[in-house]
């Protein structure tokens, strides 16, 4: 028994029959990890990501009876880790945030001191990427992480498609005159 | 495709191989009773700084028309007397809301023209007229970035007033309507690349070049479009300063030409949103903490523009939401950012602040 399915008893019932706790289980099971590690593209650490994550999860538990369509529950699963990401950050800081280093939090994954990921480009071009503004990170790794089209992109961050558009072209010029100046 | 995406995916790919699943703590659900409760999904979209200063005695918008606006004066002090703007104006996407300020209800709902969307807002002509910018195709297309007037409550409210060469990311108006600010990348080979600040006033356009220290947000102009206020978001400058730039100096480097207002000490509060005062004379800047480790206050100030003299503090709040956005007529501004669903009123006399609206999810505000 899991950590979610041991409080099935207490889970509100979806009309699918199921409870909501064994329901989110499931939906954990299937997409907790990727939730994990998208919420790590826009927050930097791991533990940070998962308390992202495991809010999101909690809130679609408890408003599970007002799903009508759980093919949805997806997309709400991943506005919820964009705004708890956003709250995260906001919480320590503005545009900043991922770029200093609190005692409170771990460093990036993609630093140095963290040592998870190989390659000094690597490691220079994520550093870039959370310089970026808050909209165009999310747009880069909506788009180029996890390979949403544009407006699929619109509707989880309630911008035009244009507006995608332009904010990843910006983004990617941005980085690009970065990494020029570096090398 | 080109290289930078190419590396992004790859990058991207090998940050995805360093969580492991291993790695992950067990999900737990609270004990007890969970009665699900009223929990909205709907996302609260981060603000962007969109800041328009309202004159006091403003004009119709001659962008087009290369003459100065008639009798268009930047009033001292930007006292506008007895009435404040006429409309509220916010970007609600797919919408541009107009709403009555004082009671806050959406009088219209305005669509952007088919296959655009809308990006960007700003108030001219005492809160009378807006103009708003849909987003386009960077390089090429027929799609271009451009602006139009929105004129509420005429039948046909909505014209074109100009387009705007390249990708546009934020732009300004002055008060009178007269001129235009915008952070442009234009094209070479087919992509967005050489970033500048365009000025577009009286009908001749003006832009500056940008180097890596300068990254210009925030864009404030004064009433009669003379001064334009940023705040440098850089990574590699001067992070959080706060300049000015007098829209007729020398077309040339950003940064050679603008002056310092605020410049952030080492550790000390960063600048994160400006709005310069109608006669520009006034910058009401936001700083906030930039280290991450002091608790998250953010202090609305006034700095004389001409000195560099913070002349008062005016407000300090904690529990930001986003990227504040503030719009002023000259005694008071109006901050998105301050809590999650409400915009709130300073009053630049007392510095005393209050909640003005409960409106939540809009992504801009034009006052």
């Amino acid at each position: 028994m899991t950590a979610f399915s041991e409080q099935a008893a207490t889970g509100s019932q979806p009309a699918s029959g199921t409870t909501a706790a064994e329901a989110i289980e499931a939906l954990y099971q299937e997409h907790g990890l990727g939730m994990v590690r998208l919420a790590v593209m826009l927050v930097g650490d791991q533990p940070t990501a998962e308390d992202v994550v495991q809010e999101a999860f909690l809130g679609l538990y408890r408003g599970w009876h007002r799903v009508r369509d759980q093919g949805t529950v997806v997309a709400y699963l991943r506005t919820a880790v964009i705004n708890g990401a956003r709250s995260a950050l906001r919480s320590r800081g503005r545009r900043n945030a991922l770029l200093i280093k609190a005692a409170q939090h771990d460093p990036p994954v993609w630093s140095a001191e963290a040592a998870a990921i190989d390659g000094e480009d690597r490691r220079a071009l994520m550093t870039a990427v959370a310089g970026l503004t808050q909209r165009q990170r999310e747009v880069l790794t909506l788009k180029y992480y996890l390979d949403l089209g544009e407006n699929e992109i619109a509707a989880l961050l309630r911008i035009s498609r244009s507006t995608v558009s332009s904010t990843a072209a910006r983004a990617v010029t941005a980085l690009t005159r970065q990494l020029k100046e570096r090398e | 495709m080109n290289d930078i995406e190419d590396r992004l995916r790859d990058t991207y790919q090998a940050v995805e191989r360093a969580i492991r699943p291993e790695t992950i703590r067990p999900r737990v659900l609270p004990a007890g009773s969970e009665r699900p409760r009223s929990t909205r999904f709907v996302p609260l979209t981060a603000a962007a700084a969109v800041i328009a200063v309202i004159a006091g005695a403003v004009t119709l918008p001659h962008l087009l028309t290369g003459s100065p606006a008639p009798g268009t004066t930047a009033t001292p002090g930007a006292q506008p007397a007895n009435a404040g703007p006429s409309y509220l104006a916010d970007l609600n996407y797919p919408w541009i809301e107009v709403r009555d300020p004082v009671t806050g209800k959406v009088l219209s709902r305005t669509q952007p023209p088919s296959g655009y969307g809308w990006q960007g807002l700003a108030a001219i002509d005492g809160g009378r007229k807006f103009l708003v910018e849909t987003a386009g195709d960077p390089c090429g297309g027929d799609k271009p970035f451009r602006i139009y007037l929105l004129t509420p409550g005429k039948p046909a409210g909505l014209r074109p007033v100009i387009t705007l060469p390249g990708l546009i990311d934020e732009f300004t108006a002055s008060a009178d309507g007269g001129t235009l600010a915008y952070l442009a990348e234009q094209c070479k080979n087919g992509r967005p690349a050489n970033p500048v600040l365009g000025v577009v006033r009286n009908g001749a356009t003006r832009d500056w070049t940008m180097p890596s220290s300068v990254n210009p947000g925030s864009l404030s102009l004064s009433a009669d479009g003379g001064e334009l206020g940023y705040v440098n978001f850089t990574l590699q400058g001067q992070r959080g300063a706060a300049s000015v730039l007098s829209t007729s100096s020398p077309p040339g480097s950003l940064a050679r030409w603008s002056r310092p207002v605020f410049v952030p000490t080492r550790r000390g509060p960063q600048g994160v949103a400006l709005v310069l005062n109608a006669d520009g004379q006034t910058m009401y800047l936001i700083t906030a903490p930039a280290n991450q480790s002091v608790a998250m206050t953010e202090t609305l100030s006034a700095y004389d523009v001409a000195t560099g003299t913070r002349l008062r503090t005016l407000h300090a709040w904690s529990g930001v939401q986003g990227q504040p956005v503030i719009v002023a007529d000259g005694t008071h501004a109006l901050i998105q950012g301050m809590h999650l669903t409400s915009i709130d009123e300073v009053n630049l006399g007392t510095g005393s602040a209050a909640t003005f609206r409960q409106l939540g999810g809009v992504m801009s505000v034009a006052w």
